[in-house]
């Protein structure tokens, strides 16, 4: 498990949320997701996500990561106001900004690693994509296993790779929705170390959603969910 | 930051994700790849055919024609003014052709007579058959009363080189076989094997007289052949009022041309409609593919990607997976006429040329690439819609609705450019949109038909038998496949249905007319000063029922209602009855049992100006009726009548019909034959009166109708089965989107057959209940199919060539239902793979 990360005072916030509200149309009619959230996360900070199935935890990551529009309230990532942007222009926004780990890792199965870690480099234009790709792959220990595809790698690997996918392009938010959730203990620690270090190279904001509070606690800041409410903030010291 | 977006966001990138991901995803296309395949190839194969005969005509056209320029006159010599003309230019050689018995002892055969001169061939030579023996050289075979005929004549009546037969007034030695003639007419038909015999031969058996159906030709070969033009006018001037026409190389095959263009039609338009049917297969592919690709384009729009890369990305593996199939197509278009120009040179005479030809090739191309893009483009165009959030939930679907209005667009216009080329390829406006709202109505009609049996499904009770049970609901749930299934599957199997029904129909039509009202015998070219002596003859003869007869010579209409012939357009139905010679008659009564549907007969002593009774049909599809004028031209004299009644005549009876009766006082005086007709009660009545006939009339030919209905019937045999073979072509097609269908199913069959195991169902359980559910879904396409396809074969039947239709149940039943077979056979074949999974490692995998 990593250390605490000492926590940056003046770095610029780069997730700002205000009075951010999701509502979801369901079969029950419309079901209120996130009833009003206010805060702010900086550069270089890592803040675990804590709180039971159906609290709004991914949800909340969704809006950070510009998949879900809000109902009502505003989000400004990267000091940018995305509340009404389009969806190429939130695309553009991600590419550039946000670097996204998922529980399922979510590879392009018909691309190599080193493949997988160059697509946002592409995206973005980036002549050195594949010299980028290879070496995020290298940082995070998989420089021998570039051109392996991803029913080639194991569990721990695969999700490694996504990690090196999420912060080659040195991206100013790292958001991972459980990273660890289909791992086996061991390798989990190995993923979890590779993220939090890559997020501080990167000197990027770490937003980690998990159900395990020791993996929680090793952020420098703790977001408590529960039905659509920051109930607790460790670094507000509120409840 | 969106500019440098759209800069990055180019072909060039979509190409690059696209070459990564495409090689896997081949393998899931090969439905696709098939009905594409299928459609192309059926498209290419058939205009490359088309070509292949067209250009076998034109290169070989001098061939055809006999030299540069050809001068015909029927009944009549070409006149010595004109062969003065033509003498001056070039070389000239004449031929004389007509139809003749030819008896050895008491076998006598209808010929295809033709005389001809020392200077025949013009172009091209002769091939006697080395394998028959005989005279080595045409020249040595036709002199001294020599015949040289085909091998299967000689073979036919069992003689051999140096036997001596009849033929009219004088004997003839059987002289060669004959292997090749270079100017054989180009046609499907022919009334009797040839033999050539010299003019001086033909002198003497004196079959020439007047009023007999013979057809003079004068050949030309140019000293200049660029003076072609020049020549074919000044003749032409020389021609008017000369009962002589004048064509050219250009001119070389004009009713074989049309026939090879209203086929080509025919067969490329269900080409297309394979090739649609293959669209529904291929609209099916790509939804199912690019489902499982949902998870990998969210990734990519988790990562950056704009909506317009993602279907750029997705939109160059279909059309590249396009490519494939069309390149497939093409290949096999390219291949396929070598064995289709085989079989056909069994049926045909035309000179087929064998030659890669692009053209047909690239519409066949074009089509299978617009096709693919335009019932590719919704599924395309709904994935780059698909939500990246839903990634975070495990649950990635396509999303439903219609696409932006950007890619409505884009069908409108795909469909467009799909007329455009099915224009290209038929050259005909008025059929192409016929043919395009034929296919909407028809797909329309399947469409709802699959809805309504869906609907009324719905309302039957569940089954207490599990199988039963989950076969209903298969079919019953939202997304199931019949609708799918019943449009593709069920245009194919109603269109076989159609042509099997009709062709039953019109078979059973020629056996009932032809027991019931068919004569024996058409005996033609009988002389006025033998026709008398015929009828005693005739009617002498024991077991004759009934004998008819009537006076004939042969015309051209000039001009009809007030206007020239040729300013009808030849897609006129009528067009056949102004573009040649046409039978004329003359009576002073009505026909027995005519129906005069307009105006009056003469009255019986009638002498006055000429008068004609015309055929309904054709006065109304040439916009003429009692009252107007029609101009003939007989045997170079011309005269009008006014039409004075319309005639309704039953073209499908084998009775005498004349399109054109004529009042008396006009016609007799010019050379003219009689026809006659004899029904028999028995064959050896039959055999009777030929024997009788030809034996006391050398010039008279006998046709016999039964060889008449065989040639006929092998000609409807010949479209019925490439008809049949068209219509398999869809079938298969229809198969293939089945097959698809099935694949496309297989993830949620899995997931199904998983669940039944644990809760304890068997395999046999879950075969019964897939089979059901298949065999439900074949019985609703062979309904729908035996309903449209009876429907359609009514109203050909009945409404287009006005006979009484028969519903061969039994026909319908065992063609829809073998369909059906197929089908739940199929279905399961594909669904029992996925059985042998285990149900273990699935749940693991949630």
């Amino acid at each position: 498990m990593p250390s605490k990360s000492a926590e940056p005072v003046q770095s610029p916030a780069v997730i700002l949320l205000d009075e951010a509200r999701l509502a979801l149309e369901s079969a029950e009619g419309m079901v209120e997701i996130l009833k009003g959230i206010s805060l702010t996360i900086r550069g270089g900070e890592s803040v675990g996500i804590l709180g039971p199935s159906g609290a709004g935890k991914t949800s909340l990551l969704m809006i950070m990561a510009g998949l879900e529009s809000l109902s009502t309230g505003s989000i400004h990532l990267v000091e940018q106001d995305i509340t009404k942007m389009g969806e190429d222009a939130l695309a553009a926004l991600r590419r550039d900004n946000v670097g996204i780990v998922f529980q399922a890792f979510r590879l392009i199965p018909s691309m190599t690693a080193i493949q997988n870690v160059a697509v946002p480099l592409e995206l973005a234009g980036n002549r050195e994509a594949e010299s980028l790709a290879k070496q995020a792959l290298e940082s995070v220990g998989l420089g021998h296993r570039l051109t392996h595809l991803p029913d080639q790698l194991s569990g721990g690997e695969q999700q490694r790779v996504a990690i090196a996918r999420a912060i080659a392009p040195r991206p100013k938010i790292l958001l991972a929705d459980e990273p660890t959730g289909n791992l086996d203990s061991v390798t989990s620690d190995t993923v979890i170390s590779t993220l939090f270090d890559a997020a501080q190279t990167a000197g990027a904001a770490l937003v980690l959603v998990t159900h395990d509070a020791d993996l929680a606690a090793a952020c420098s800041r703790v977001l408590h969910i529960e039905d659509g409410l920051v109930v607790r903030d460790s670094a507000a010291g509120s409840s | 930051m969106s500019t440098r977006l759209n800069q990055r966001s180019d072909w060039t990138l979509a190409w690059r994700f696209a070459l990564r991901e495409v090689r896997g995803s081949v393998r899931r296309f090969r439905v696709f790849l098939m009905a594409l395949m299928l459609g192309v190839a059926a498209i290419g194969t058939v205009g490359s055919v088309a070509e292949a005969m067209r250009d076998g005509i034109t290169d070989n056209a001098r061939m055809l024609l006999g030299g540069d320029i050809e001068l015909r006159s029927r009944h009549t010599e070409v006149p010595p003014k004109m062969n003065s003309i033509a003498s001056a230019l070039g070389t000239m050689s004449d031929t004389v052709q007509m139809r003749a018995m030819l008896q050895a002892e008491d076998d006598r055969r209808l010929v295809e007579l033709k005389a001809v001169d020392a200077r025949w061939p013009l172009v091209g030579a002769a091939e006697l058959d080395a394998s028959i023996g005989g005279d080595a050289t045409l020249a040595a075979a036709l002199a001294n009363s020599g015949i040289v005929a085909d091998p299967q004549l000689l073979r036919m009546m069992g003689l051999e080189v140096g036997d001596i037969v009849r033929l009219g007034e004088t004997e003839v030695r059987v002289a060669a076989g004959l292997a090749y003639e270079p100017d054989r007419s180009v046609s499907f038909i022919s009334f009797g094997p040839r033999v050539l015999i010299s003019m001086e031969t033909l002198a003497a058996s004196e079959l020439a007289q007047p009023g007999s159906f013979i057809t003079y030709r004068t050949r030309l070969l140019l000293d200049d052949p660029s003076t072609s033009e020049q020549v074919v006018a000044a003749l032409e001037m020389a021609s008017i009022d000369q009962n002589v026409r004048v064509r050219d190389a250009d001119d070389a095959a004009p009713g074989f041309d049309s026939f090879i263009n209203r086929a080509e039609v025919f067969l490329v338009l269900v080409g297309l409609t394979a090739l649609l049917i293959g669209g529904l297969g291929v609209a099916g592919a790509v939804r199912a593919w690019l489902a499982s690709r949902m998870p990998v384009i969210a990734t990519l729009k988790c990562l950056g990607a704009p909506a317009q890369l993602i279907f750029r990305i997705y939109l160059i593996q279909v059309m590249l997976v396009a490519s494939l199939g069309v390149i497939l197509g093409v290949i096999v278009a390219g291949v396929a006429p070598a064995l289709a120009l085989d079989v056909l040179a069994n049926y045909v005479t035309v000179p087929l040329k064998l030659s890669l030809y692009p053209m047909p090739l690239l519409i066949a191309a074009g089509f299978g690439l617009l096709t693919s893009f335009l019932f590719a483009l919704w599924p395309l165009a709904k994935a780059e819609e698909v939500r990246a959030a839903n990634l975070f939930r495990s649950l990635v679907e396509m999303p439903e609705g219609l696409p932006k209005m950007r890619y409505q667009a884009m069908s409108v216009a795909a469909l467009f450019g799909l007329g455009f080329l099915a224009f290209l390829a038929t050259r005909n406006l008025l059929l192409t949109l016929s043919f395009i709202g034929g296919c909407i109505a028809a797909l329309g009609l399947l469409a709802g038909l699959g809805e309504a049996l869906m609907r009324i499904m719905r309302l039957l009770p569940s089954p207490h038998y599990v199988p039963a049970r989950l076969a209903l609901s298969a079919i019953t749930r939202p997304g199931s496949p019949v609708r799918a299934v019943v449009i593709a599957f069920g245009l194919g199997l109603s269109v076989l249905v159609a042509v099997a029904l009709s062709q039953a129909n019109l078979s059973k039509q020629i056996d009932t007319r032809v027991a019931e009202e068919a004569p024996a015998w058409f005996f033609i070219d009988i002389q006025p000063h033998q026709i008398d002596q015929f009828m005693s003859i005739a009617a002498d003869t024991a077991g004759v029922t009934d004998i008819t007869k009537t006076p004939m010579l042969r015309g051209r209409v000039t001009d009809i209602g007030g206007k020239p012939s040729k300013s009808y357009s030849q897609d006129n139905p009528a067009a056949w009855v102004l573009r040649g010679d046409r039978a004329l008659t003359w009576a002073n009564t009505a026909p027995a049992g005519a129906e005069i549907v307009a105006g009056k007969w003469w009255p019986a002593d009638y002498t006055g100006t000429p008068l004609v009774s015309m055929s309904d049909e054709e006065a109304n599809e040439l916009g003429v009726w009692v009252g107007d004028t029609v101009a003939f031209n007989v045997l170079g004299r011309k005269f009008e009548a006014e039409i004075t009644n319309i005639r309704h005549v039953e073209w499908e009876s084998f009775a005498l019909n004349f399109v054109f009766i004529l009042s008396p006082g006009m016609l007799e005086a010019a050379p003219h034959s009689w026809m006659a007709t004899t029904h028999v009660s028995d064959d050896a009545a039959a055999r009777n009166v030929e024997a009788r006939i030809t034996d006391s009339f050398s010039n008279v030919s006998a046709i016999s109708v039964r060889e008449a209905v065989a040639t006929a019937q092998r000609v409807i045999g010949l479209l019925g089965t490439a008809v049949q073979a068209t219509a398999l072509v869809t079938l298969i097609a229809g198969i293939a989107v089945l097959a698809g269908t099935v694949a496309s199913t297989e993830a949620q069959r899995l997931a199904d057959s998983v669940i039944l195991k644990v809760l304890g169902a068997t395999r046999m359980s879950i075969i019964i209940a897939w089979f059901l559910e298949y065999a439900l879904l074949g019985a609703l396409t062979a309904f729908a199919a035996a309903l449209i396809g009876s429907l359609a074969s009514w109203a050909l039947i009945t409404q287009l060539l006005n006979v009484e239709f028969v519903f061969f149940g039994k026909l319908v039943l065992i063609t829809s239902f073998a369909g059906a077979l197929a089908t739940a056979v199929l279905g399961l074949a594909g669904a029992v793979r996925t059985l042998g999974q285990k149900p273990a490692p699935l749940l693991r995998a949630g």
